[in-house]
């Protein structure tokens, strides 16, 4: 795919970002003018960039996106929550169509029917012929023509009522027949052509003999039932010697005479180009300040200041300027562009259509790299600590002396670059947190609206890095937290007002770096969990037994919400508690290697915290042994490792426990787990205590090993689908391990 | 030939001392105000050449100064450049739409206030600073 259309993706990206950021802050504050214009300019630009690449759907869509912008900022259209979500509903396609546009170049097939769905759901709002008001604008200059068709010919055309069409006016070059270029040729590939005017540019020769019919000495008009934008494409190769203008006719009977007037684009600022200097960057500014909004006094004092500040600026560069010169050159933005580069001589005399802008210059600071790189550069850095290792069992055979001591000093230094090499690649990967957040003022915004329920989102610590594996980890389960504290945790308006809370909750998203690994905190000020409710419901659900729930302490009745199986939407709502996914959240979060925290007042509020490591791709595990196979356990699971004496296991049937800190762990054997070969056993047991969860585990096994850092490896052939593992990896001697899942297993 | 003068509109202390010091090394008069209020005063008593101003003041921000400055039928065509620390394109624009000429993001670079003020109040810029510009 072209670069110029993977600029397009990741401009469009970041313009429906802004876009939906602009919107939010839009139906908060309906009078907030910068987001209007962002708004506006984020649909404007996309319209623009979008027509380069023949995507009519999108195009027409944002085009309408614009259209009702500037009916808003024109203020006679007024900002309501439909319209934020018909707008909102728009950028969402747009988003999806992008989206598309990324994995397959194009858009899928149904986009001109989900186009033309969003267009009439954001005209459906506009008052009668609101929509329509331009037409009371004047024609834009050169289409006057259009004003001036007769009844008949309207009627042709089939456009006796009032319509918005799209007016062509060729004028081509009289060399074009040896350039290649056939006029006609061209108009019948315009889509939807209503009317076509032939006319002579000069009046024909009287006889037939002085006629050149090599030179083209006609002029073509045309109106067209299509969008300006779907009509452009056609001309691609004469941009300069066409005309393309939206125009919309007034109906015939009323107003004959009067006939149509036309609304005309207005021309958007070239994109600047990166300037050479300082003084170039403020002209072209300057320019940007004729071209900026504001009522006629405002831009008469602009003009007058602009006038002064380039004056000023031409003679600091030693270009001093006429006074009158400049007092014309500054009745618009355009004007003054070209005051300060003339065009080239010999132009084509006929004007260029004002057309839309390329994309925006699209210079960014970020170097951008594909992710399927930065991962080979991570496996070789893998596999570089992997073999640097191998020294280690070097260094022991190399016993005492001279040698070893080098092999040592070697050896640690390279430990030394290889952890930098590591850190610095490891940092390539981060990303800030802020990408998780993006989604959340909408969904907030959303469900809050769906439940009628007002809540103040507060976000913080958006600049917290955390490995893209982390972050598409956190996404999910974010989301989860976030719509569970809406539904479950924040009270209605009334409900709040009741219990002399702020009508409008808080809902605070904070991140966080804490001992090499990533915080989420999800903090509600709703009503809270009450933990003898959910002694109850897991009591009722059999989750667990009553005299078990009668037991458990506050913290733990709250952690019930975690339990697998107990959180049902039904069960929980009613106790204003939280569940639904709440397994899911837990689940995911300790797949990536991390856990969840809760802590809940009732009547206060409910926090979340979700504990992450850094980065997935690098794994700490124990290597333990069973049977003469070596086995990891991942660390993050590992509390401890002890040395139990036989005595202090008690065994009951098959099944085997042993007291730790006052608590009575269950305790298995890996041989037995795996289905090895039991043997008789020693008078102690080697056990490595996992936490899981809530409950704590021991695991005996017959030796326990290093601590080793592997790139783990996923399952794959024959052993896809394994399960109890969560892949293998090679540790530092070369010798091959199986990495355990240990809740899988037990 | 009368020297350029230039008024400094700003709040902190420290941003003042540094503009007038960077602007009277390079032959500049400056002229301070900590707010908007006393910066229209300013102007009035003694129109200057350019105005520098902060967006946040108390009493009355640099907004509000340059909208009321660009109402001024004597004082409307004084280049003005807006300095602030926010570095956002929307505040730019903000910025602009309010009358300023030109934004510059705190803490601006000693050379660039100096160019900046010289390219608006139309003093050549020295040799080989801007020069060969087409």
């Amino acid at each position: 795919m072209s670069d110029l259309f993977d600029q397009f993706i990741t401009e469009s990206q970041e313009l429906l970002e802004e876009a939906g950021a602009a919107l939010l802050a839009l139906e908060r504050d309906p009078g907030d003018r910068p987001s209007v214009d962002g708004l506006f300019r984020a649909f404007h630009t996309l319209k623009g960039a979008s027509a380069l690449f023949d995507l009519v759907p999108f195009t027409r869509l944002v085009h309408a996106g614009e259209d009702t912008l500037s009916l808003l900022r024109d203020g006679r259209r007024s900002m309501t929550p439909e319209l934020a979500d018909r707008l909102f509903r728009a950028l969402d396609q747009c988003g999806r169509w992008v989206t598309a546009l990324e994995a397959g170049g194009t858009l899928p097939p149904d986009a001109p029917d989900a186009a033309d769905r969003l267009l009439r759901d954001l005209r459906d709002g506009e008052g009668r012929g609101e929509g329509r008001q331009a037409a009371s604008l004047p024609a834009p200059p050169g289409f006057d023509w259009v004003a001036a068709l007769d009844a008949a010919e309207r009627h042709a055309a089939g456009l006796a009522e009032e319509a918005a069409v799209t007016a062509i006016d060729y004028a081509p070059d009289p060399e074009c027949f040896f350039t290649g270029d056939d006029p006609l040729a061209l108009f019948r590939r315009v889509p939807d052509l209503r009317l076509l005017r032939i006319e002579p540019v000069e009046p024909l020769p009287a006889s037939p003999a002085q006629f050149d019919p090599y030179r083209c000495v006609l002029r073509l008009r045309a109106l067209s039932g299509a969008l300006p934008e779907e009509v452009v494409p056609v001309f691609r190769s004469v941009p300069d010697q066409v005309r393309i203008s939206a125009v919309t006719l007034a109906p015939l009977p009323p107003e004959r005479g009067a006939g149509g007037s036309a609304s005309a684009e207005t021309p958007p600022a070239p994109a600047s180009l990166a300037p050479a200097s300082l003084a170039e960057a403020m002209l072209a500014e300057q320019a940007r300040i004729l071209d900026l909004p504001g009522d006629a006094a405002e831009r008469e004092a602009r003009r007058a200041v602009v006038a002064r500040a380039v004056e000023a600026i031409l003679a600091a560069l030693g270009r001093p300027a006429e006074r009158p010169t400049l007092e014309a050159a500054t009745t618009d933005g355009a004007a003054l562009r070209r005051f300060l580069t003339p065009p080239p001589a010999g132009g084509p005399s006929a004007a260029p259509a004002e057309r839309a802008p390329p994309p925006a210059a699209m210079v960014r600071r970020a170097l951008r790299v594909e992710p399927e790189r930065v991962d080979a550069l991570m496996t070789l850095i893998a596999e570089l600590s992997v073999a640097k290792a191998e020294l280690a069992p070097l260094q022991r055979r190399a016993g005492g002396g001279d040698f070893a001591r080098d092999l040592k000093a070697v050896s640690d230094r390279l430990d030394g670059l290889v952890g930098d090499l590591r850190h610095a690649a490891l940092r390539l990967r981060l990303l800030p947190l802020a990408r998780v957040f993006d989604p959340l003022p909408r969904l907030v915004r959303d469900t809050a609206r769906k439940l009628g329920k007002t809540v103040e989102l507060a976000l913080d610590g958006g600049e917290t890095e955390a490995d893209k594996d982390i972050l598409d980890v956190l996404g999910e389960p974010l989301l989860h937290l976030v719509r569970n504290a809406l539904d479950h945790g924040i009270e209605s308006p009334d409900r709040r007002t009741a219990a002399g809370k702020p009508s409008t909750g808080t809902l605070r998203v904070r991140a966080l770096q804490d001992k090499g690994g990533v915080v989420l905190e999800v903090t509600d000020d709703g009503a809270g969990i009450d933990p003898a409710a959910m002694r109850r419901a897991a009591a009722a659900k059999g989750v667990l037994t009553p005299e078990a729930a009668a037991e458990l302490n506050d913290a733990d009745a709250v952690r019930l919400v975690f339990a697998p199986g107990f959180s049902t939407a039904a069960g929980v709502s009613d106790l204003s508690g939280r569940g639904v996914g709440m397994d899911a959240v837990r689940a995911a979060v300790e797949r990536a290697g991390g856990r969840v925290e809760i802590a809940s007042t009732p009547g206060t509020g409910t926090t979340v915290r979700l504990l992450l490591p850094l980065t997935l791709s690098i794994t700490r595990v124990l290597v333990v042994e069973a049977a003469g196979s070596l086995y990891g356990v991942p660390v993050a699971v590992v509390d401890s490792v002890q040395r139990v004496p036989r005595s202090a296991v008690r065994a009951v049937k098959r099944a085997e426990s042993l007291v730790l800190r006052d608590r009575v762990v269950p305790l298995v054997r890996l041989r037995r787990l795996l289905g090895l070969p039991e043997e008789a056993r020693g008078d102690a047991d080697c056990v490595v205590l996992a936490e899981l969860g809530d409950a704590p585990v021991a695991v005996a096994v017959d030796d326990v090993g290093d601590r080793a850092d592997v790139v783990l490896r996923p399952l794959n052939g024959v052993l896809r689908g394994l399960r109890g593992y969560t892949g293998t990896a090679v540790l530092g001697d070369g010798r091959l391990i199986l990495v355990l899942d240990l809740r899988e297993l037990l | 030939m009368t020297p350029f003068r230039i008024l400094v509109v700003d709040d902190a202390v420290t941003v003042r001392a540094f503009s007038r010091s960077v602007l009277e090394a390079d032959g500049f008069v400056v002229d301070e105000a900590v707010n908007g209020i006393e910066g229209l005063e300013r102007a009035m008593a003694n129109p200057p050449d350019l105005v520098i101003v902060d967006v946040n003041m108390r009493k009355m921000d640099g907004y509000t100064m340059l909208r009321v400055l660009r109402r001024d039928p004597v004082l409307r065509a004084i280049p003005a450049i807006m300095i602030s620390t926010e570095s956002k394109e929307s505040d730019r624009e903000q910025a602009l739409l309010a009358g300023a000429n030109w934004y510059i993001v705190k803490p601006p670079r000693p050379e660039v206030l100096v160019e900046a003020a010289r390219l608006l109040t139309g003093r050549p810029l020295q040799p080989g600073r801007g020069e060969g510009v087409p």
